[in-house]
């Protein structure tokens, strides 16, 4: 089975083959950083327009590129939920009536499934069951995965999700858009003794993140240190340092706690906070204590990405397989509706 | 020339099929949003109609302006259709499809576009239809047209909230507008696709695009911060 993938829910425009039988066969990405960069996050209307303008194309060149030779697709998947309405609606509607129009099915993923699922892309994919830990701009979920479509979210964020404080702490200390690259590079040069900050709920019990108050901590330690003319750019690699490790410190007790809780031997990390070399070195550490093995897909796999949605609509189609007709005349069938807020347990 | 098109850019969507000189179209008003409603209304039109994609020659869409949203969708289906069956696609403007509705009149078609404003342009229907002024974006009592001494009539959403703003910014010379104007437009019009169809078929195959080269035509270009001053 060949299966298209397409991905529009935030910044990036994405498109990939999957073959069940042969794997990935091409991905491609296109990414609105730059469109977005001056405004210091996501702006939703333009990064719809900017993926109406670019999908089709990109849809274009992966079905004709070398590595597809040609070969017709059995399936499209598209990204349908959680993320940005507008953003969604463009790779919905293509992905919807392309199908229609080939008289193939149209598959719709959830988005976070498909960072779960993204490494069973590798050439080591981890076994079930395992524990997930899904951290990007917009989520931050720790999820018991039993099997394929079995999740369980053990814990979430109340508030800011960790790539979210990444950004807006960038932004704080003027290190600019994405955040987590930014913070990530000033950090290497900064000093770990000079600031302590907090570590999130881990004082308490459960697996639930809150990063919202670190965000205001490091706020008013840089304002404090603003007024006194001493933000240097020493202090703010300090800084920058002690927020990435108050992070990672955060993640990794609370991945100890849900590997602890559940037995579970496995921990994967996706997301695009998962691309984070700290973070990465941190939890194999954590893991390695515990007598588990963390996997990690490739970084250019933990940012979103049209190959995991692709992989995630192959994933669906086999659990449900006539989930959609070929002609779809009737109205729940031909609808394209997306879910920008979709639990994944209510998948 | 045998064309489906779709209007998706205002909150009542429509599927029009003109199939060797037959004009049939399906309108829905229902507000579940038109991601669920468009791709079931194709496939029964086509059904109904015994029309399959392949007896096609070309698809048309309403490009805007209009809601973004409803924008985006009309392209982005019309793309998926149009590139998974090999065919060319016309994109035409929502204010000239309101302007094709009429025959022989000087139209000035007026979107609601939120934020206070309206989308309108110029349109003489006195034989085919003609621009006279493009779709601009604009404040209601601020349409930038200068009309002469022709009857004008108007149409669409944004004569119902705003026809007195509208008349009273005219630049209107001679007569008495707003005697004149008072019966003289209709809010509850909106652009159809049987017109894009119209409009699509004036135009002809050699004004067709690849699937690919379909652009909006948003007209408010300026999305973020953008306040009356």
């Amino acid at each position: 089975m060949r299966i298209l993938g397409i991905e529009t829910s935030c910044d990036d425009t994405a498109a990939a083959i999957y073959d069940s039988e042969k794997g990935l066969i091409v991905h491609r990405l296109s990414s609105q950083i730059d469109l977005h960069r001056q405004y210091g996050g996501v702006v939703p209307e333009l990064a719809a327009r900017d993926h109406i303008c670019t999908l089709m194309p990109l849809v274009d060149n992966v079905l004709h590129s070398p590595e597809n030779g040609g070969e017709k697709m059995d399936a499209i998947a598209y990204t349908a939920g959680p993320g940005l309405s507008g953003a969604l609606l463009v790779g919905a509607s293509i992905g919807k009536s392309l199908a229609h129009a080939w008289g193939i099915p149209a598959v719709a993923v959830h988005h976070m499934e498909g960072h779960l699922l993204a490494p069973m892309l590798e050439e080591t994919p981890p076994p079930f069951p395992f524990i997930a830990l899904l951290v990007s701009g917009g989520h931050t979920l720790l999820v018991d995965v039993e099997d394929e479509g079995c999740y369980q979210i053990l814990g979430q964020s109340l508030d800011d999700a960790a790539g979210e404080a990444f950004d807006k702490t960038a932004k704080l200390l003027n290190l600019g858009y994405p955040g987590g690259p930014a913070i990530s590079k000033v950090a290497q040069g900064g000093d770990a003794n000079r600031f302590h900050f907090p570590r999130p709920m881990v004082n308490r019990p459960g697996l639930d993140f809150s990063f919202s108050g670190l965000k205001t901590h490091v706020r008013t330690t840089t304002q404090k240190i603003r007024e006194e003319n001493q933000l240097d750019d020493q202090t703010v690699a300090d800084i920058a340092l002690a927020f990435e490790l108050a992070v990672v410190d955060t993640l990794g007790i609370k991945c100890g706690r849900a590997l602890k809780q559940t037995g579970r031997k496995r921990l994967i990390i996706a997301g695009g906070v998962g691309a984070n070399q700290r973070l990465r070195d941190h939890l194999t550490k954590v893991t390695a204590d515990l007598g588990a093995q963390v996997f990690y897909p490739r970084s250019e796999f933990c940012t979103d990405n049209g190959a995991m949605i692709a992989y995630a609509g192959y994933v669906r189609s086999k659990m449900i397989p006539d989930s959609n007709t070929s002609n779809p005349i009737d109205s729940e069938q031909a609808s394209f509706d997306v879910k920008p807020r979709w639990s994944l347990e209510n998948i | 020339m045998n064309i489906l098109s779709i209007d998706t850019v205002t909150d009542v969507c429509s599927v029009a099929i003109t199939y060797k000189g037959e004009t049939v179209q399906r309108t829905s008003s229902e507000r579940v949003g038109h991601s669920n409603l468009i791709l079931a209304l194709i496939s029964s039109l086509c059904a109904e109609m015994e029309v399959s994609f392949s007896k096609l020659d070309v698809m048309g869409v309403d490009i805007g302006p209009g809601s973004f949203t409803g924008v985006r969708i009309g392209i982005g289906v019309i793309q998926g259709l149009a590139y998974g069956t090999n065919l060319p696609v016309i994109g035409v403007s929502s204010l000239e499809t309101l302007a094709a509705s009429q025959k022989g009149k000087l139209v000035l078609p007026a979107l609601d576009a939120r934020m206070g404003q309206i989308y309108c342009g110029l349109y003489d229907t006195e034989c085919g239809v003609t621009e006279l002024v493009s779709p601009v974006v604009c404040y209601p009592d601020e349409v930038p047209f200068t009309i002469g001494n022709r009857d004008l009539f108007g149409l669409g959403s944004g004569w119902e909230q705003y026809d007195k703003e509208i008349v009273g910014g005219l630049k209107v010379p001679t007569w008495n507008k707003e005697t004149r104007f008072d019966s003289n437009w209709k809010s509850n019009w909106y652009p159809e696709a049987r017109f894009v169809n119209q409009l699509a078929m004036t135009r002809g195959l050699t004004c067709s695009t690849g699937a690919l080269n379909l652009r909006a035509s948003y007209v408010r270009n300026q999305v973020v911060n953008s306040k009356r001053t």
